[in-house]
């Protein structure tokens, strides 16, 4: 009798909070979700896991320059190309040499702190991003940590990066 | 069962239903607990000698600002590159304080203050004055004898405060 009433507890409880969770993802996702899930989506179309073909990569670097609005504005100092305004073709262009270069890479995001307004277009997020890649021509692994800046405009109901810039976490 | 059998049992358990339950959930506090509540940390590097050593192992109580603010003279850990790496500081301003330093002596909004920590200071540090802004503190290592160059110091969010140490 107990152990049927456990079971039973247990199964009002897991439905309660998976009930809770599902309407929460379905119908109460607020803008700070949206841009930590465009986020997620952004480091999983970045991840390179092993050898891939020319075609597929295109399509990598496109799917990951889709994630910048159409004119985005970088600040990044001492990164090839880094500085200035960049067309999605430039970002695509520059994540397929980023994906021929690297065997195998990926951008993890951390401690994302999130600006927004409801019903605002505009977002400011600091996170610190790792960028961690195995260079195809020596198996010297690379491992990078920056602090950044990210400014994003929301257009057709998707959050696009507009600025990146380098940040100091901590300023003497 | 006399004291021969429970340190047998003690030591070898019989591998039941019950003991793999306990275990399991042994495992699953003592994981969550050190994952999440008291992290271990290992310090590396010197900017907070003599009190805090290099190569030593530490631990981070998170709980502290559960109940309260970030307070000045705290020795905190702050999330530096991610989760993995930790700077080891000392609160020294709050949001809105000016801060200092002049000949090696720190002024916090004018005045100098009294630091009995700090065993290392060749009185060679100079900043000019600053404000610390608003939802940061201002933190500093105790080991003032190195270049201020090297040291990594200065106005932090407190989001970054992961919490204090316990040894």
């Amino acid at each position: 009798m107990k152990k049927k009433l456990l079971i039973a507890v247990l199964g009002v409880v897991t439905l309660s909070v998976g009930g809770f969770f599902l309407w929460k993802y379905l119908f109460a996702e607020s803008p700070e979700t949206q841009i930590r899930r465009t986020f997620q989506e952004l480091s999983a179309t970045v991840k390179k896991s092993g050898k891939e073909g020319l075609i597929v990569a295109m399509e990598k670097a496109r799917d990951a320059a889709a994630f910048f609005d159409e004119v985005c504005t970088l600040k990044l100092d001492r990164i090839p190309h880094g500085v200035g305004a960049m067309s999605r073709q430039n970002i695509t262009a520059n994540t397929l040499t980023l994906r021929n270069y690297f065997q195998t890479m990926k951008i993890t995001f951390y401690d994302m702190e999130i600006f927004v307004e409801k019903e605002s277009p505009e977002a400011l997020v600091t996170f610190t991003a790792v960028f961690e890649g195995n260079p195809a021509s020596s198996g010297r692994q690379v491992k990078e940590t920056k602090e950044m800046d990210a400014g994003l405009v929301r257009k057709e109901d998707r959050w696009l990066l507009k600025s990146l810039a380098f940040r100091d976490v901590i300023r003497k | 069962m006399d004291i021969r059998e429970k340190i047998n049992a003690f030591v070898f358990p019989k591998m039941n239903r019950t003991f793999a339950i306990r275990l399991a959930i042994t495992v699953a506090v003592c994981f969550l607990f050190f994952k999440f509540v008291c992290k271990p940390v290992f310090l590396s590097g010197g900017s907070m000698e003599p009190n805090y050593h290099d190569k030593t192992l530490n631990f981070c109580w998170t709980p502290t600002y559960l109940f309260r603010s970030p307070r000045k003279g705290d020795v905190v850990a702050l999330r530096y590159e991610g989760d993995r790496v930790m700077l080891l500081k000392r609160i020294v301003a709050n949001a809105g304080d000016t801060v200092e330093f002049r000949n090696g002596t720190l002024f916090v909004n004018g005045q100098a203050v009294r630091e009995p920590y700090v065993k290392y200071n060749e009185g060679c540090w100079n900043l000019p004055l600053r404000k610390v802004a608003p939802g940061c503190v201002y933190v500093v290592g105790d080991n003032r004898g190195m270049p201020i160059e090297q040291h990594k110091f200065g106005e932090i969010r407190k989001s970054r405060i992961e919490g204090t140490l316990l040894l």
